[in-house]
Protein backbone atom coordinates (compact mmCIF):
# COMPACT_ATOMS: atom_id res chain seq x y z
CA UNK A 1 0.00 0.00 0.00
CA UNK A 2 1.26 3.49 -0.28
CA UNK A 3 3.06 3.79 2.74
CA UNK A 4 3.66 7.62 2.96
CA UNK A 5 5.83 9.12 5.83
CA UNK A 6 3.99 11.14 8.38
CA UNK A 7 6.30 11.64 10.91
CA UNK A 8 9.97 10.41 12.31
CA UNK A 9 9.97 9.96 16.38
CA UNK A 10 13.05 8.61 17.99
CA UNK A 11 12.63 7.86 21.54
CA UNK A 12 15.90 7.72 23.84
CA UNK A 13 14.61 5.63 26.59
CA UNK A 14 15.56 3.16 29.12
CA UNK A 15 15.30 -0.75 27.78
CA UNK A 16 11.85 -3.01 28.81
CA UNK A 17 10.04 0.34 30.58
CA UNK A 18 8.11 2.31 27.96
CA UNK A 19 5.13 3.75 29.15
CA UNK A 20 2.40 6.40 28.23
CA UNK A 21 4.06 8.99 30.86
CA UNK A 22 6.54 11.44 29.04
CA UNK A 23 8.35 11.46 26.46
CA UNK A 24 6.62 8.77 24.95
CA UNK A 25 2.98 9.84 25.70
CA UNK A 26 3.32 13.40 24.17
CA UNK A 27 5.82 12.67 21.73
CA UNK A 28 3.58 9.79 20.04
CA UNK A 29 -0.18 10.21 21.32
CA UNK A 30 0.14 13.29 18.58
CA UNK A 31 0.70 11.45 15.37
CA UNK A 32 -2.15 9.59 16.60
CA UNK A 33 -0.32 6.26 16.95
CA UNK A 34 -1.02 3.13 19.00
CA UNK A 35 0.80 4.08 22.26
CA UNK A 36 0.13 0.92 24.16
CA UNK A 37 0.80 -1.01 21.17
CA UNK A 38 4.08 0.59 20.72
CA UNK A 39 4.82 0.33 24.46
CA UNK A 40 3.84 -3.12 24.81
CA UNK A 41 5.85 -3.86 21.63
CA UNK A 42 9.22 -2.06 22.41
CA UNK A 43 9.07 -3.65 25.99
CA UNK A 44 8.65 -7.39 24.45
CA UNK A 45 11.73 -6.29 22.19
CA UNK A 46 13.99 -4.99 24.69
CA UNK A 47 12.97 -7.56 27.95
CA UNK A 48 16.63 -8.88 27.99
CA UNK A 49 18.42 -4.92 28.10
CA UNK A 50 16.94 -3.18 31.36
CA UNK A 51 19.33 -1.14 32.23
CA UNK A 52 20.12 0.40 29.40
CA UNK A 53 18.72 2.79 26.85
CA UNK A 54 17.94 1.69 23.76
CA UNK A 55 16.15 4.46 21.36
CA UNK A 56 13.78 3.67 18.97
CA UNK A 57 13.29 4.91 15.88
CA UNK A 58 9.71 5.12 15.13
CA UNK A 59 8.30 5.78 11.70
CA UNK A 60 5.26 6.97 11.62
CA UNK A 61 2.71 6.68 8.23
CA UNK A 62 0.10 8.78 6.90
CA UNK A 63 -2.35 6.23 8.07
CA UNK A 64 -1.75 6.23 11.87
CA UNK A 65 0.62 2.94 11.27
CA UNK A 66 4.25 2.63 12.09
CA UNK A 67 6.97 0.59 12.45
CA UNK A 68 10.26 1.03 14.52
CA UNK A 69 13.84 -0.32 14.80
CA UNK A 70 15.90 -0.20 17.84
CA UNK A 71 18.83 1.82 17.53
CA UNK A 72 22.53 1.37 19.93
CA UNK A 73 22.19 3.29 23.06
CA UNK A 74 23.17 7.23 22.90
CA UNK A 75 26.79 7.71 22.76
CA UNK A 76 27.53 9.50 26.48
CA UNK A 77 25.35 6.35 27.61
CA UNK A 78 28.11 4.46 26.31
CA UNK A 79 31.20 6.58 27.40
CA UNK A 80 29.68 6.89 30.98
CA UNK A 81 29.28 3.16 31.04
CA UNK A 82 32.93 2.70 30.09
CA UNK A 83 34.33 5.36 32.44
CA UNK A 84 32.66 4.40 35.53
CA UNK A 85 30.30 7.60 35.91
CA UNK A 86 27.10 8.95 36.75
CA UNK A 87 27.24 11.90 35.05
CA UNK A 88 29.33 13.98 32.58
CA UNK A 89 30.52 17.29 33.49
CA UNK A 90 28.37 20.50 33.94
CA UNK A 91 31.20 22.27 32.47
CA UNK A 92 33.72 20.34 30.40
CA UNK A 93 36.57 22.84 30.07
CA UNK A 94 37.14 23.29 33.54
CA UNK A 95 36.22 20.24 35.42
CA UNK A 96 37.35 17.11 34.36
CA UNK A 97 35.29 13.64 35.50
CA UNK A 98 36.97 10.17 33.99
CA UNK A 99 39.16 9.08 31.25
CA UNK A 100 38.64 6.58 28.76
CA UNK A 101 41.23 4.74 27.05
CA UNK A 102 41.77 4.74 23.32
CA UNK A 103 40.73 0.92 23.13
CA UNK A 104 37.35 1.90 24.92
CA UNK A 105 37.09 4.52 22.38
CA UNK A 106 37.21 1.78 19.88
CA UNK A 107 34.87 -0.59 21.38
CA UNK A 108 32.13 2.27 21.23
CA UNK A 109 32.93 3.28 17.56
CA UNK A 110 32.62 -0.46 16.77
CA UNK A 111 29.37 -0.64 18.16
CA UNK A 112 27.93 3.24 17.35
CA UNK A 113 29.62 2.76 13.46
CA UNK A 114 26.22 1.87 11.74
CA UNK A 115 24.30 4.31 13.24
CA UNK A 116 26.41 7.06 13.17
CA UNK A 117 26.66 6.54 9.38
CA UNK A 118 30.63 7.07 9.63
CA UNK A 119 32.43 5.30 6.86
CA UNK A 120 35.15 4.10 8.51
CA UNK A 121 36.07 2.93 12.86
CA UNK A 122 38.29 6.05 12.50
CA UNK A 123 35.67 8.34 11.54
CA UNK A 124 33.48 7.14 14.18
CA UNK A 125 36.11 7.30 17.08
CA UNK A 126 36.92 10.96 16.21
CA UNK A 127 33.04 11.19 16.84
CA UNK A 128 32.74 9.47 20.18
CA UNK A 129 36.20 11.17 21.30
CA UNK A 130 34.42 14.80 20.70
CA UNK A 131 31.54 13.57 22.64
CA UNK A 132 33.73 12.14 25.57
CA UNK A 133 35.52 15.63 25.09
CA UNK A 134 32.37 17.66 25.84
CA UNK A 135 30.99 14.96 28.67
CA UNK A 136 34.48 16.11 30.25
CA UNK A 137 36.12 12.84 30.04
CA UNK A 138 39.37 12.91 28.44
CA UNK A 139 41.05 10.09 26.21
CA UNK A 140 44.19 8.54 27.45
CA UNK A 141 46.35 6.23 25.20
CA UNK B 1 1.29 16.14 38.00
CA UNK B 2 2.18 18.90 35.51
CA UNK B 3 5.19 18.73 32.96
CA UNK B 4 7.46 21.56 31.65
CA UNK B 5 8.54 20.56 28.10
CA UNK B 6 12.21 21.99 27.35
CA UNK B 7 12.24 21.96 23.61
CA UNK B 8 15.05 23.01 21.04
CA UNK B 9 15.51 22.79 17.57
CA UNK B 10 18.92 21.69 15.88
CA UNK B 11 21.21 20.46 13.22
CA UNK B 12 21.84 16.40 12.92
CA UNK B 13 25.58 17.32 14.25
CA UNK B 14 23.94 18.57 17.66
CA UNK B 15 21.43 16.39 17.70
CA UNK B 16 23.18 13.53 19.37
CA UNK B 17 24.89 15.71 22.16
CA UNK B 18 21.99 18.02 22.98
CA UNK B 19 19.68 14.85 22.99
CA UNK B 20 22.51 13.34 25.37
CA UNK B 21 22.48 16.04 27.67
CA UNK B 22 18.46 16.89 27.78
CA UNK B 23 18.63 13.01 29.04
CA UNK B 24 19.84 13.82 32.05
CA UNK B 25 17.77 16.02 33.10
CA UNK B 26 14.30 14.77 31.29
CA UNK B 27 12.06 12.33 32.98
CA UNK B 28 12.43 8.74 31.55
CA UNK B 29 14.20 9.90 28.13
CA UNK B 30 13.93 12.15 25.38
CA UNK B 31 12.01 12.14 22.08
CA UNK B 32 13.52 13.39 18.31
CA UNK B 33 11.88 14.30 15.55
CA UNK B 34 12.82 15.13 12.46
CA UNK B 35 11.54 18.41 11.29
CA UNK B 36 10.61 19.23 7.36
CA UNK B 37 8.76 15.84 6.98
CA UNK B 38 6.01 16.60 3.75
CA UNK B 39 2.57 14.78 4.57
CA UNK B 40 2.06 12.54 1.49
CA UNK B 41 5.54 12.91 -0.07
CA UNK B 42 7.54 10.39 1.03
CA UNK B 43 7.59 7.40 0.67
CA UNK B 44 9.06 4.75 3.43
CA UNK B 45 12.55 4.04 1.43
CA UNK B 46 13.30 7.60 -0.04
CA UNK B 47 12.86 9.20 3.75
CA UNK B 48 15.70 12.04 3.28
CA UNK B 49 18.68 11.96 5.97
CA UNK B 50 17.31 14.53 8.51
CA UNK B 51 19.02 18.22 8.60
CA UNK B 52 16.88 19.36 11.47
CA UNK B 53 15.77 17.98 14.67
CA UNK B 54 13.59 19.01 17.60
CA UNK B 55 14.91 17.49 20.62
CA UNK B 56 12.25 17.33 23.16
CA UNK B 57 11.94 16.65 26.83
CA UNK B 58 9.58 16.46 29.85
CA UNK B 59 10.26 17.82 33.72
CA UNK B 60 8.46 17.31 36.12
CA UNK B 61 6.81 20.40 37.52
CA UNK B 62 7.35 20.75 41.05
CA UNK B 63 9.39 22.66 43.57
CA UNK B 64 12.80 21.79 41.83
CA UNK B 65 11.84 22.57 37.83
CA UNK B 66 13.04 26.29 38.52
CA UNK B 67 16.50 25.18 39.52
CA UNK B 68 16.38 21.83 37.02
CA UNK B 69 15.52 24.89 34.20
CA UNK B 70 18.50 27.26 35.28
CA UNK B 71 20.91 24.44 35.15
CA UNK B 72 19.83 23.27 32.38
CA UNK B 73 20.07 26.41 30.67
CA UNK B 74 23.98 26.87 31.93
CA UNK B 75 24.71 23.37 30.76
CA UNK B 76 23.39 24.68 27.46
CA UNK B 77 25.47 27.51 27.11
CA UNK B 78 28.56 25.87 28.11
CA UNK B 79 27.65 23.60 24.56
CA UNK B 80 26.92 26.38 23.14
CA UNK B 81 30.65 27.71 23.17
CA UNK B 82 31.35 24.14 21.01
CA UNK B 83 28.31 23.98 18.77
CA UNK B 84 26.29 27.26 18.10
CA UNK B 85 22.98 26.75 19.70
CA UNK B 86 19.33 28.23 20.11
CA UNK B 87 17.75 29.40 23.41
CA UNK B 88 16.08 26.16 24.91
CA UNK B 89 12.05 26.77 24.50
CA UNK B 90 10.10 25.93 28.03
CA UNK B 91 5.92 24.94 27.99
CA UNK B 92 3.68 24.11 30.03
CA UNK B 93 2.03 20.60 29.45
CA UNK B 94 -0.77 19.02 31.01
CA UNK B 95 -0.93 16.03 32.20
CA UNK B 96 -3.05 13.75 30.13
CA UNK B 97 -4.25 10.15 29.32
CA UNK B 98 -1.81 9.84 26.75
CA UNK B 99 -2.86 6.15 26.78
CA UNK B 100 -6.37 6.80 25.33
CA UNK B 101 -5.53 10.73 23.88
CA UNK B 102 -4.41 8.85 20.34
CA UNK B 103 -7.56 7.40 19.79
CA UNK B 104 -9.31 11.15 18.70
CA UNK B 105 -7.68 10.66 15.85
CA UNK B 106 -9.63 7.53 14.85
CA UNK B 107 -13.56 7.14 13.89
CA UNK B 108 -15.40 4.62 12.34
CA UNK B 109 -16.19 5.26 8.45
CA UNK B 110 -19.32 4.34 6.22
CA UNK B 111 -17.89 3.13 2.41
CA UNK B 112 -19.73 2.07 -0.07
CA UNK B 113 -22.83 0.54 0.29
CA UNK B 114 -22.28 -1.84 3.06
CA UNK B 115 -18.77 -1.33 4.81
CA UNK B 116 -18.43 -0.40 7.80
CA UNK B 117 -14.89 0.08 9.55
CA UNK B 118 -14.49 0.98 13.06
CA UNK B 119 -11.34 1.02 15.63
CA UNK B 120 -11.97 -2.04 17.70
CA UNK B 121 -12.39 0.33 21.06
CA UNK B 122 -15.48 1.84 19.58
CA UNK B 123 -18.40 -0.27 19.76
CA UNK B 124 -21.56 2.10 20.35
CA UNK B 125 -21.85 2.55 16.54
CA UNK B 126 -25.57 1.61 15.00
CA UNK B 127 -25.30 -0.67 11.98
CA UNK B 128 -28.28 -2.55 9.88
CA UNK B 129 -28.14 -6.34 9.86
CA UNK B 130 -26.71 -5.75 5.89
CA UNK B 131 -23.20 -4.08 6.69
CA UNK B 132 -20.47 -5.46 6.86
CA UNK B 133 -18.32 -4.66 9.41
CA UNK B 134 -14.53 -4.58 10.32
CA UNK B 135 -13.22 -3.79 13.66
CA UNK B 136 -9.54 -2.90 12.56
CA UNK B 137 -6.73 -1.16 15.79
CA UNK B 138 -4.54 0.50 14.17
CA UNK B 139 -0.84 -0.68 14.18
CA UNK B 140 2.26 -1.96 13.12
CA UNK B 141 0.75 -2.84 9.41
CA UNK B 142 -0.37 -0.57 7.25
CA UNK B 143 -4.35 -0.38 6.52
CA UNK B 144 -6.72 1.26 8.69
CA UNK B 145 -8.95 2.26 6.67
CA UNK B 146 -8.57 5.90 6.69
CA UNK B 147 -5.78 6.09 3.84
CA UNK B 148 -8.16 7.27 0.43
CA UNK B 149 -6.22 4.53 -0.99
CA UNK B 150 -7.62 1.83 0.80
CA UNK B 151 -11.29 3.39 1.11
CA UNK B 152 -11.22 3.22 -2.90
CA UNK B 153 -9.67 -0.31 -3.11
CA UNK B 154 -12.78 -1.61 -0.77
CA UNK B 155 -15.31 0.22 -2.57
CA UNK B 156 -13.92 -1.54 -5.79
CA UNK B 157 -14.22 -4.74 -4.20
CA UNK B 158 -17.64 -4.22 -2.52
CA UNK B 159 -18.54 -3.71 -6.63
CA UNK B 160 -16.13 -6.50 -8.11
CA UNK B 161 -16.14 -9.36 -5.49
CA UNK B 162 -18.35 -12.41 -6.71
CA UNK B 163 -19.09 -14.92 -3.69
CA UNK B 164 -17.55 -17.58 -3.71
CA UNK B 165 -14.54 -15.88 -5.52
CA UNK B 166 -10.71 -17.22 -4.49
CA UNK B 167 -9.01 -14.06 -4.15
CA UNK B 168 -5.49 -12.79 -3.74
CA UNK B 169 -3.93 -10.25 -1.42
CA UNK B 170 -0.46 -8.92 -2.26
CA UNK B 171 0.63 -6.44 -0.02
CA UNK B 172 -1.77 -7.11 2.83
CA UNK B 173 -0.43 -4.77 5.54
CA UNK B 174 -3.02 -5.04 8.16
CA UNK B 175 -5.16 -7.82 6.42
CA UNK B 176 -8.45 -5.03 5.51
CA UNK B 177 -9.04 -5.70 2.10
CA UNK B 178 -8.70 -10.12 2.88
CA UNK B 179 -10.80 -9.39 5.90
CA UNK B 180 -13.66 -7.56 3.69
CA UNK B 181 -13.31 -9.59 1.01
CA UNK B 182 -14.02 -12.47 3.54
CA UNK B 183 -17.04 -10.72 5.07
CA UNK B 184 -18.20 -9.87 1.19
CA UNK B 185 -18.25 -13.66 0.08
CA UNK B 186 -15.12 -15.07 -0.89
CA UNK B 187 -14.70 -18.68 -0.50
CA UNK B 188 -11.01 -17.98 0.35
CA UNK B 189 -8.43 -15.47 0.45
CA UNK B 190 -4.66 -16.22 -0.30
CA UNK B 191 -3.09 -12.62 1.80
CA UNK B 192 1.26 -12.27 0.99
CA UNK B 193 2.92 -9.82 2.76
CA UNK B 194 6.73 -9.41 2.66
CA UNK B 195 6.81 -7.88 6.23
CA UNK B 196 6.36 -10.70 9.07
CA UNK B 197 4.43 -8.18 10.82
CA UNK B 198 2.12 -7.86 8.65
CA UNK B 199 1.46 -11.58 8.51
CA UNK B 200 1.11 -11.81 12.04
CA UNK B 201 -1.58 -8.74 12.54
CA UNK B 202 -3.21 -9.96 9.49
CA UNK B 203 -3.42 -13.45 11.04
CA UNK B 204 -4.89 -11.59 14.33
CA UNK B 205 -7.26 -9.17 12.50
CA UNK B 206 -8.49 -11.81 10.70
CA UNK B 207 -9.18 -13.61 13.82
CA UNK B 208 -10.85 -10.84 15.86
CA UNK B 209 -13.20 -10.70 12.86
CA UNK B 210 -14.00 -14.18 12.81
CA UNK B 211 -12.63 -14.92 9.09
CA UNK B 212 -9.81 -16.41 10.00
CA UNK B 213 -11.08 -19.85 8.62
CA UNK B 214 -10.71 -18.19 4.75
CA UNK B 215 -7.69 -16.39 5.33
CA UNK B 216 -4.60 -18.05 4.70
CA UNK B 217 -1.86 -15.41 5.83
CA UNK B 218 1.60 -15.53 4.29
CA UNK B 219 5.08 -14.00 4.10
CA UNK B 220 6.06 -14.17 0.64
CA UNK B 221 6.28 -12.23 -2.05
CA UNK B 222 5.00 -12.35 -6.22
CA UNK B 223 7.90 -15.00 -7.04
CA UNK B 224 6.25 -17.22 -4.38
CA UNK B 225 3.46 -17.16 -6.19
CA UNK B 226 4.29 -17.49 -9.84
CA UNK B 227 6.18 -21.01 -8.66
CA UNK B 228 3.23 -22.14 -7.77
CA UNK B 229 0.10 -22.95 -9.99
CA UNK B 230 -2.17 -20.78 -8.08
CA UNK B 231 -4.77 -18.62 -10.18
CA UNK B 232 -6.83 -16.14 -8.83
CA UNK B 233 -10.55 -15.16 -9.63
CA UNK B 234 -9.28 -11.67 -8.04
CA UNK B 235 -6.57 -9.99 -7.50
CA UNK B 236 -5.76 -6.76 -4.93
CA UNK B 237 -2.46 -4.93 -5.08
CA UNK B 238 -3.12 -1.87 -3.00
CA UNK B 239 0.80 -0.82 -3.04
CA UNK B 240 2.58 1.31 -4.50
CA UNK B 241 2.87 2.54 -8.19
CA UNK B 242 6.08 1.52 -8.56
CA UNK B 243 5.96 -1.76 -6.96
CA UNK B 244 2.85 -2.38 -9.70
CA UNK B 245 5.04 -1.50 -12.66
CA UNK B 246 7.91 -3.68 -11.26
CA UNK B 247 5.90 -6.69 -10.80
CA UNK B 248 3.86 -6.30 -14.24
CA UNK B 249 7.54 -6.50 -15.67
CA UNK B 250 7.78 -9.72 -13.37
CA UNK B 251 4.36 -11.33 -15.06
CA UNK B 252 1.94 -10.22 -12.22
CA UNK B 253 -0.89 -10.63 -14.64
CA UNK B 254 -0.23 -14.50 -14.64
CA UNK B 255 -1.87 -15.00 -11.12
CA UNK B 256 -5.08 -13.74 -12.19
CA UNK B 257 -7.14 -16.38 -14.02
CA UNK B 258 -8.51 -16.15 -17.71
CA UNK B 259 -11.68 -13.98 -17.04
CA UNK B 260 -10.52 -12.90 -13.54
CA UNK B 261 -10.59 -9.18 -12.31
CA UNK B 262 -7.73 -7.83 -10.14
CA UNK B 263 -7.74 -3.99 -8.42
CA UNK B 264 -4.87 -1.58 -8.23
CA UNK B 265 -4.09 1.36 -5.37
CA UNK B 266 -1.46 3.37 -4.13
CA UNK B 267 -1.40 5.27 -7.11
CA UNK B 268 -2.01 8.61 -7.84
CA UNK B 269 -3.19 10.49 -11.04
CA UNK B 270 -0.15 11.07 -12.93
CA UNK B 271 1.17 7.98 -12.36
CA UNK B 272 -2.31 6.39 -13.82
CA UNK B 273 -1.48 6.34 -17.05
CA UNK B 274 2.21 4.30 -16.74
CA UNK B 275 0.10 1.89 -14.53
CA UNK B 276 -2.18 1.21 -16.97
CA UNK B 277 0.59 0.73 -19.69
CA UNK B 278 2.43 -1.56 -17.77
CA UNK B 279 -0.70 -3.87 -16.40
CA UNK B 280 -1.70 -4.09 -20.31
CA UNK B 281 1.85 -5.31 -21.11
CA UNK B 282 1.43 -8.54 -18.52
CA UNK B 283 -1.54 -9.23 -20.23
CA UNK B 284 -4.26 -7.36 -18.06
CA UNK B 285 -6.71 -4.53 -19.64
CA UNK B 286 -7.67 -1.59 -17.36
CA UNK B 287 -11.55 -1.42 -17.16
CA UNK B 288 -12.50 1.42 -14.83
CA UNK B 289 -10.73 3.85 -12.93
CA UNK B 290 -11.96 5.49 -9.54
CA UNK B 291 -10.74 8.83 -8.55
CA UNK B 292 -10.79 10.08 -5.04
CA UNK B 293 -13.08 13.15 -4.40
CA UNK B 294 -11.33 16.18 -4.16
CA UNK B 295 -8.17 14.30 -4.54
CA UNK B 296 -5.47 12.49 -6.44
CA UNK B 297 -5.14 8.65 -5.38
CA UNK B 298 -6.34 6.49 -7.86
CA UNK B 299 -7.71 3.13 -8.21
CA UNK B 300 -8.06 0.98 -11.39
CA UNK B 301 -10.08 -2.23 -11.89
CA UNK B 302 -8.68 -4.57 -14.60
CA UNK B 303 -9.53 -7.74 -15.98
CA UNK B 304 -7.52 -10.83 -17.73
CA UNK B 305 -9.39 -11.72 -21.09
CA UNK B 306 -10.77 -14.98 -21.17
CA UNK B 307 -7.56 -17.11 -23.77
CA UNK B 308 -9.96 -17.41 -26.94
CA UNK B 309 -10.96 -13.98 -26.14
Amino acid sequence: MAKKVKAIVTLQINAGKANPAPPIGPALAQHGINLMGFCKEYNARTANRVGEIVPAQITIFTDGSFKFELKSPPTSFLIKKAAGVDKGSANAKLQKVGKLTRKQVREIAELKKPDLGALSTEAAMKAIEGTARQMGIEVVD
Amino acid sequence: MKWIEVSLSVDGEAAEAVSDLLQEYGYQGVAIEQEGIMPEAWDEDNVPPATRLTVRAYLPDDETAPQQMQRLKTALGHMSLMYPMPQPAFYPVDDKDWAEAWKVHYKPVRLGKRLFIRPRWITDVETSPDDVVIALDPGMAFGTGTHPSTQLCLQALEDVLKPGSVVLDLGCGSGILAIAAAKLGAAHIHALDIDPIAVQVTQDNAHDNGVAPQITALHGSLDSLLTSARRFDLALVNILARIIIQMCDNHLGEVVRPGGRAIFGGLTLEQADAVEAALRKTGLVPAKRRVQPDGDWVVIEAYRPHDDD
